[in-house]
């Protein structure tokens, strides 16, 4: 490697250059050819900083063409960010270059869109240098927006942005195109300033004062830029821009038509905006237009700009008698409006200026109106054949597990391994290969995924089986200490692992068993219906069948799990009769001596330790969360460990396969609550987006909620992502229909935590008035009349509070039922004129009529 | 797990598009340029708009969903509406960069009063100017509409010529053709008055990319997590935003889905506001990230000679009606219905016909590209003609072996016709996303003319 190509890997510039010196023209493109070997052999090679300045002598120093420079330094390798400009110059000097402009448009078409900022310097120097004008194309025009708040490496251009500006040549061709790029906004907002986010609009504002720029093209550019739109942050400087131009009265009159569609179809901070610029004009505005806006903007959601509609309606009604009725008549549009308040304050400006309310009658009724729940959904059949098995494997392996998947697939392996097992083979194994299912466990035994795994290669190559069988072996000998029945009996030491994952890993270990034997008939415990529920007459079927035939202890304990807890006496007879043990067993819990109700109860866990003093994400945590907690009744021991739900400090609960709890207890949902409630309690205090889409599901389980069911209802209103509010409600509704939504419970928990600062209160406004839509108006009225009393006794009643009292008074009235809300008469004499006050006053007037 | 290399699309093009001057709004009227499709620059009408600001809103928001990426920005690609005239009826497309979301604004004859003069489809330039005059058209006043240059000759010679190349990708071709076949299953779901309307829009999050479902409650629509018998997926809610500059002239907004039962995965949908002058729809894609271009719905079609031979028959019958008439069709080339339907079907991934769902109809349109082309190289079609050339397929009692390379495939016929696959990409879709290559090589060996999933 000769002294150039050295220099050029060390990243020396000056080296380089000093190599190129003595070279003529036929030397120079030859070793131009080089280069571009060079740099097209180190593919790996990350071409920055001195390095990228090294290249770029090198392409200016030796390539024939700009087209070939560009090709060379716009390849996505090379960073120009860092890179600098003086020694490039130099060398285009010293060898007569006549491109060097061509090359810096070229570069400036190849500059990263999605971060314009990288090597933008460096090609606006090569412009600067070559005294040409600035290219205009989008990206460019980026970088030049991000250049006014970033200046990478070089501290002595860090001059104030004004004075930058003022010295900008770009400045002139650059700034109309300011307003015409779509997502230059951003740029101008996305940091660097500090604090000072309006340093740019401020800095554009003195200019124009100064004379520097035209006043009226940047107040024609920024509002045709708000008029074309874009994402609502990349308006923000332009809105800024407007209002520390602060233009005149005569200036907003020449654009008030602009102004009027901006105030009535503008994104929310734009429309307010233009409402201010309208109403400083004191009735220069052509009243048909502004009435024409007002209709729009009184339907808009953005309740200050409906106020503030409303208040310059009014008055501008007091100064035109003439036209008052008219004017009234489109106030009148705002009594329709979603906020209460807003409704009054239309109803009173309209009467005031001769358009009375029709009142509106409301009929009373005394209940929800909810859709009949549809049972749910049976179980698909099971799989019939090996080439349906393994397309579901596939499926399996592909994605999450859905827990039915994986309790068919477990049940077609058992059936069609033992019956069908060549073809099971020849079709299984390719496509455990294809996903690289391996025979690898170092992550030990009691692990649901790794003897998932170890199954399906079970039965795809019987070898495997032999290495596993010990495992499996050890594993049910371990878990014969910890069988659920008898439900009385010596006490073992807590198991240190899920319930979960030792009822899933002994089935496993089981299901691996009998692979090795003949025409399995299947499962005991596969599902009847899609909660993952079995039909009690469908598992006595399945036993009567099975003749004397073994039964698998772990398949049996999971299929008792999977009845519904009713005393059915008659089955329990037929099943008695069966004379086999695993008959007597399903006969007794028929009887009654089911799986045994937990104790519930609710406490509140703070954060876990900080650990060592960089423990960022502690600080991230919520501070207090309120959990369930399930001891076994008296006299009962849990060996397995599925009654005893221990809530953990925030911060050290570890979830996951939450989807396979509830197909392992369907018929005891508050019990399955009580496990996943962490999870749920995420999606409200840890911004977790799906934490609690599982709440369907759970509300289309059976069995008792209790307070883990309505804790989870209360999180899952308070989400902090619209899927997981819209599951809540769902299973709300899905609850309610049934009737086994406890309402006061779930507004008593939702008041508390709200009251705690644990929720974010506002979030569940609008899944509650979705319920109240839907039909479920006196459950919300119960459930709000339960949330209420915590709140209103809070020291500051969280924001929201008086969006809740507003859809109290409306369920309060819709349905006719009077619930005492101790705390409201406190509230409503404190008087004064806060929406707390006033929304309180309205409540108890509906409950005083 | 990924699935191995991604695909690369080998039928990329460039689209040059050369208007004679910038559309522009003056104050004789609007002039909308075209270039492309019948001539080099149609003209299709002249005449007035009797809703001047519900269009210019409509207009605004079909232009707004043609340059939007509602999915990873990766290239800049944004290629123009297009215009159609056909008798009875002004129809404005686009189809956004992400290739999952499909706008077209309808004017019916209540919209417009004029007459349009030619026939077929053109692109139509939308630049920011004009965009900005739009968003300020106001009153009830009718305003002049002219689509297409007026006089060739005078507009040339000032030298306002506009031109612009953008790169055309085939899976944006195979997307917006791809569009029609599905919104050929959709049902109407929902009618909501456009007060609930305009309230529904508006609370939907704006970045939000979940798959919601919408069903009618009370006179509005509710969001619900679960899809139930007759609602309707809401996939990325924040793609519907450019409905809402349209929202306060529209009297209704009508929903239009697939039938769904609990437990069905995402799917396609279309949001359509009327105004009585005017519709405009958007048809979304089952989830944000996933473009029209790999649903595959048409692939079956496509698969077989006879739909072919019979698309271009039937082809050569279509005349711009507003709606195609399928009985009269099937008379006049002699075909059952059911053939028909898979001919237009097939038509429909040429881009030859549209879909219109609110008409329940196919309406005929030529794509100003060739967009047959793109869905024909479909890389599942190659990959499964190429299987079918190296007979790789093998029938094993009911069920065929694939074998592709060293790898072994299942291929299954289920009792109502469709394939299932046991190869990695079946497993993850799971026929949400049409056939694999694999199953399509089998559909070709057995019965060509079947058609649908």
């Amino acid at each position: 490697m000769n002294d150039f190509f050295k220099s050029l890997v060390r990243g020396r510039a000056s080296a380089v250059q000093a190599a190129l010196a003595g070279l003529d023209e036929p030397a120079r493109r030859a070793l131009g050819d080089e280069l571009v070997a060079h740099v097209q052999r180190r593919r790996d090679n990350w071409w920055a900083g001195r390095e990228a300045t090294a290249l770029a002598v090198a392409a200016v120093g030796t390539l024939s063409t700009a087209t070939k420079a560009a090709a060379l330094l716009g390849r996505r390798s090379v960073s120009l960010q860092d890179a600098d400009p003086e020694p490039v110059i130099e060398t285009a000097r010293q060898r007569g270059v006549v491109w060097l402009a061509d090359l810096a448009y070229r570069l400036a078409e190849r500059l990263p869109r999605n971060d314009p900022g990288d090597g933008w310097h460096f090609v606006a120097d090569l412009l600067v240098a070559e005294k040409v004008a600035p290219p205009t194309g989008d990206t460019f025009v980026a970088g030049w927006a991000q250049a006014m708040w970033w200046h990478p490496g070089n501290r002595e251009r860090h001059l104030p942005l004004l004075d930058w500006l003022r010295a900008d040549p770009f400045l002139d061709v650059l700034l109309p195109r300011l307003f015409e790029v779509d997502g230059v906004g951003l740029e101008l907002t996305s940091g660097g300033f500090g604090d000072d986010r309006q340093a740019a609009p401020r800095a554009l504002a003195t200019l124009a004062a100064e004379g520097r720029l035209d006043r009226s093209a940047l107040l024609d550019g920024a509002l045709g830029r708000l008029l074309r739109g874009d994402r609502p942050a990349a308006l923000r400087p332009f809105v800024d821009l407007h209002d520390l131009l602060a233009p005149t009265p005569g200036e907003v009159t020449a654009r008030a038509a602009t102004h009027l569609r901006l105030l009535a179809d503008g994104p929310g901070p734009v429309a307010a905006m233009s409402q201010r610029a309208l109403r400083g004009l004191a009735g220069d505005v052509e009243l048909e237009s502004l009435l024409d806006a007002s209709r729009a903007v009184l339907t808009r959601p953005e309740k200050a700009l409906v106020r503030g509609q409303l208040s310059w309606l009014d008055r501008l009604a007091r100064q035109r008698p003439d036209r008052a009725a008219e004017i009234a008549a489109v106030v009148a549009v705002a009594a329709e409006h979603p906020a209460a308040d807003l409704r009054d304050r239309a109803v009173v400006i309209a009467a005031r200026h001769g358009h009375p309310a029709v009142a509106a009658v409301t009929v009373a009724v005394a209940g929800d109106e909810l859709p009949v729940g549809v049972p749910a959904a049976a179980a698909p059949p099971p799989i019939a054949e090996v080439d349906e098995l393994v397309e579901e494997v596939s499926a399996l392996l592909g994605g999450r597990w859905p827990a039915l998947a994986v309790e068919r697939v477990l049940d077609g392996l058992v059936r069609l391994g033992t019956t069908d097992r060549e073809r099971l083979e020849t079709a299984l194994l390719p496509v455990l290969q294809r996903h690289q299912v391996s025979a690898d466990h170092r992550w030990g035994a009691f692990n649901v995924s790794v003897q998932l795994r170890a199954v399906l290669l079970a039965a795809a190559a019987p070898a495997e089986a032999a290495n596993r069988r010990d495992q499996w072996a050890d594993l049910l000998n371990e878990c014969d200490r910890r069988t659920l029945r008898p439900f009385r009996g010596p006490a073992v030491e807590p198991a240190g692992r899920s319930a979960l994952t030792q009822l899933y890993c002994a089935r496993l270990a089981e299901i691996g068993q009998r692979l090795d034997g003949r025409h399995d008939p299947g499962l005991l415990a596969a599902p009847t219906s899609a909660t993952g529920a079995l039909d009690p007459a469908a598992l006595y079927d399945r036993l009567a069948s099975l003749g004397d035939r073994p039964v698998w202890r772990w398949d049996l304990t999971q299929a008792l799990l999977r009845l519904p807890s009713v005393v059915d006496e008659a089955l329990a007879a037929r099943a008695a009769a069966l004379g086999t043990p695993a008959g007597d067993e399903l006969a007794s819990w028929l009887r009654g001596d089911a799986l045994p109700a937990p104790a519930h109860q609710v406490v509140t866990v703070g954060r876990r330790d900080r650990s060592g003093s960089y423990d960022w994400g502690y600080d991230r945590l919520p501070v207090r969360r309120t959990l369930a907690a399930t001891t076994p009744p008296e006299g009962v021991v849990d060996r397995l460990g599925l009654l005893t739900v221990t809530p953990q400090p925030v911060g050290r609960h570890y979830g996951g396969r939450g989807n396979l709890w509830l197909t392992v207890l369907p018929g005891h949902r508050g019990l399955v609550a009580a496990h996943l409630l962490p999870e749920i309690a995420a999606a409200a205090q840890e911004d977790v987006q799906g934490g609690a889409t599982i709440l369907p599901a759970l509300a289309e389980c059976t069995g008792a909620g209790g307070p883990a069911l309505d804790l989870a209802l209360a999180y899952g209103l308070c989400a902090r992502h619209e899927v997981d509010r819209v599951a809540a409600l769902d299973a709300m509704l899905m609850l309610a229909g049934a009737g086994d939504l406890d309402a006061p419970a779930v507004g008593g928990h939702l008041g508390a935590l709200a009251a705690d600062g644990q929720l974010t209160l506002t979030r569940a406004v609008t899944p509650l008035r979705d319920a109240v839509a839907a039909g479920a108006r006196l459950s919300i009225w119960r459930l709000l009349a339960a949330a209420l009393p915590p709140l209103l006794a809070a020291p500051t009643p969280p924001r929201g509070t008086p969006d809740l009292l507003t859809l109290a008074a409306e369920t309060a009235t819709a349905t006719g039922v009077r619930i005492d809300v101790p705390g409201l008469a406190d509230v409503v004499a404190r008087g004064g004129g806060s929406r707390l006050v006033t929304e309180a006053r309205r409540l108890a007037r509906a409950l005083a009529t | 797990m990924s699935v191995g290399r991604p695909t690369v699309c080998a039928v990329n093009a460039v689209q040059t598009y050369r208007y004679l001057q910038p559309s522009a709004l003056r104050p004789a009227g609007l002039d909308l340029q075209t270039c492309g499709g019948p001539a080099a620059n149609p003209r299709f009408f002249s005449g007035f708009l009797t809703t001047p600001a519900a269009a210019a809103a409509g207009l605004l928001a079909v232009a707004e969903v043609a340059r939007t990426r509602y999915h990873q920005p990766v290239s800049p690609a944004s290629l123009d509406p297009v215009v159609t005239g056909s008798r009875d009826r002004l129809r404005f497309e686009s189809f956004s960069g992400c290739c999952g979301v499909y706008a077209r604004m309808d004017v019916v004859p209540a919209g417009f009063d004029g007459e349009i003069v030619g026939h077929g489809t053109t692109n139509v330039d939308v630049n920011p100017p004009l965009r900005e005059a739009l968003a300020r058209v106001g009153g009830i006043e009718p305003l002049h509409v002219a689509v297409g240059p007026e006089d060739l000759t005078v507009s040339t010679m000032d030298g306002a010529v506009v031109e612009r190349k953008v790169p055309l990708p085939g899976r944006w071709l195979r997307g917006f053709a791809e569009v029609h076949v599905l919104a050929a299953a959709f049902e109407p779901r929902a009618e909501i008055p456009a007060a609930e309307a305009a309230a529904f829009l508006r609370r939907l999050p704006r970045g939000d990319r979940s798959v919601l479902w919408a069903v009618p409650a009370g006179r509005g629509l509710r969001l619900t997590s679960r899809p139930v018998p007759g609602a309707v997926c809401l996939a990325g809610a924040g793609r519907l935003a450019a409905l809402r500059g349209l929202l306060r002239h529209a009297r209704t907004l009508r929903v239009y889905g697939p039938p769904v039962r609990a437990g069905s995965p995402a799917v396609a949908s279309t949001w359509e506001l009327d105004t009585g002058a005017l519709r405009l729809s958007l048809t979304l894609s089952p989830e944000p990230y996933r473009g029209f271009s790999g649903e595959g719905a048409a692939l079956l079609a496509l698969a077989g000679d006879e739909v072919v031979d019979d698309a271009e028959l039937v082809g050569g019958l279509l005349s711009w009606d507003p709606t195609i008439d399928v009985a009269a069709l099937a008379d006049a080339v002699g075909l059952p219905d059911d053939r028909v339907r898979a001919a237009l079907a097939q038509l429909g991934t040429a881009g030859r016909v549209g879909f219109d769902v609110a008409d329940g109809g196919y309406f005929h349109r030529v794509m100003p590209y060739d967009a047959g082309r793109a869905e024909r190289d479909n890389p599942r079609l190659v990959g499964a003609r190429v299987l079918v050339e190296r007979g790789a397929i093998e029938w094993t009692d009911a069920h065929a072996t694939v074998r592709s390379g060293e790898e072994v495939y299942r291929v299954r016929r289920r009792p109502d016709g469709a394939y299932t696959c046991s190869c990695r990409w079946w497993g993850r879709h799971q026929g949400q996303r049409g056939p694999c290559k694999h199953a399509l090589a089998v559909s070709m060996m057995t019965t060509p003319a079947e058609v649908g999933v």
